[in-house]
């Protein structure tokens, strides 16, 4: 049972935020891309929050977030964006498939911690 | 490159004498330079005013492409070696030319003059001038702010992807071999509506598994494999990428379909290279990763641009305006 979601095909991205989000107490579970996201997310629906990258083999943030809602009917999972992607176009598309922020990488995890802890109830 | 496309570079001249300003007029008709002439024509200026007029040029709006000095004195005394120590600290991405006097040797100048300047000439030599501006004036290619802030995203990427470290970068130059040698390389397309190309970087597997061993990244491994040395590459080089495309890619302005063209990109394992098929000049950039306390050894990273599609930077001004919307990293957005 974790409350954090990391997907990222990156294990550079992986390790820092999921030991950052680990420092600060919460659990975490990481995921290479979008679909073993999905795959992640079905085996463990009581994931609070998903921290994902945009850019992925195989399938990418988005095309996942899209799933999360309309494959799996899972309204309640919180989505947040974390890539270098800042394009207006996207950041639509994501609000569109109901992410719920997005932040321009590098990961300043102290930037966030409030926020993240808000969003898992921690 | 295409003639109407040919960027006019200017560069600063310091120089006064008539033998050697023939020759470095003739140069730069040659090399589409425009000269800019320091004046110091009043005798009753030192040093410091020699100094002042050339700065007062370095922080104008001009685009400079490189500085030529002389190490003889001028009327006030004043000599190209101490002059270039100076600029290469306030603008260290120019190239600085020296004209010596007896030969075109840099070898017993002092060592931090020899840092400072990128290459010597001397008059009876103009090819081995032409050969340091083909080499080092990006500008005649690339718009300076296009050279600096790359420079500024890579540093930034870097900093983020490797922890405790100073970055030092040389200055860009170019590179017009077709062959690129080497060993670990990462390719990521840049695309936009003034350049269609490749950015490359490039080092080696035994440096990226040191800075990893010595726990300066964010793969924790006793024992990392070359898994390890690909994933410090992609992230670092994604992230580069993506720096470029916010600073320099308005939205929308993407390669329309029909100028969508490709050619292969070779890759020969057995002679270790790479080639684009091109031959037009690549901007290139060295960075050293050096260990502050010094207990491990640095890290060079070569960074290579390659626009072998297509290259348009007289459209390079318009997607500037996209620095006014550059979006501050690490911090959340919410919508």
């Amino acid at each position: 049972m974790a409350q954090i979601l990391v997907v990222d095909d990156s294990a550079t991205v992986r390790n820092e935020v999921s030991s950052f989000i680990k420092g600060h107490g919460m659990t975490v579970e990481v995921a290479v891309d979008g679909k073993d996201g999905l795959d992640k997310l079905k085996k463990d629906p009581s994931v609070k929050l998903i921290i994902s990258d945009v850019n992925m083999p195989n399938m990418d943030g988005l095309t996942m977030a899209e799933k999360v809602r309309s494959e799996l009917g899972n309204a309640t999972v919180n989505i947040i964006m974390l890539t270098t992607e800042s394009d207006p176009r996207m950041k639509q598309r994501g609000k569109a498939a109901g992410v719920k922020g997005w932040i321009v990488k590098p990961f300043k995890g102290d930037n966030v911690v409030g926020s993240i802890k808000k969003l898992v109830g921690a | 490159m295409s003639e109407e496309t040919q960027i006019v570079s200017k560069v600063l001249v310091h120089e006064f004498d008539d033998e050697a300003l023939t020759i470095l007029k003739d140069v730069c008709t040659n090399h589409n330079l425009v000269g800019l002439k320091v004046s110091t024509g009043d005798n009753t200026i030192g040093l410091k005013d020699a100094s002042n007029e050339i700065d007062d040029v370095l922080k104008s709006n001009v685009d400079l492409g490189a500085i030529f000095l002389t190490e003889a004195k001028d009327h006030n005394g004043v000599s190209g070696l101490e002059l270039c120590v100076e600029i290469h600290h306030t603008r260290p991405e120019l190239p600085i030319f020296l004209r010596r006097e007896q030969s075109s040797s840099s070898e017993d100048l002092p060592e931090d003059t020899k840092k400072a300047i990128t290459g010597c000439y001397h008059t009876k030599d103009v090819a081995a001038l032409d050969d340091l501006i083909n080499s080092y004036i990006c500008s005649m290619y690339y718009p300076v702010e296009l050279a600096k802030g790359i420079q500024e995203i890579s540093i930034d990427a870097f900093s983020n992807i490797v922890k405790d470290t100073e970055i030092a970068c040389d200055q860009p130059y170019l590179v017009k071999d077709q062959i690129i040698y080497g060993e670990l390389f990462s390719l990521i397309p840049l695309e936009s509506n003034w350049c269609r190309g490749y950015m490359m970087l490039q080092t080696t597997e035994n440096e990226v598994l040191e800075l990893i061993r010595s726990n300066r990244t964010h793969i924790n491994s006793t024992r990392p494999d070359s898994r390890d040395t690909n994933s410090i590459l992609n992230e670092v080089t994604n992230m580069i990428w993506g720096g470029i495309k916010s600073r320099y890619f308005s939205s929308g302005e993407g390669p329309s379909e029909a100028h969508r063209t490709q050619v292969p990109i070779i890759v020969n394992h057995a002679q270790k290279h790479i080639s684009f098929g091109s031959t037009e000049p690549q901007l290139c950039f060295k960075y050293t990763l050096n260990d502050p306390e010094k207990k491990y050894p640095s890290i060079t990273l070569y960074q290579r641009l390659v626009f072998n599609l297509s290259w348009s930077p007289e459209k390079f001004a318009e997607s500037d305006k996209a620095v006014d919307d550059f979006v501050d990293g690490g911090e959340l957005e919410f919508f």
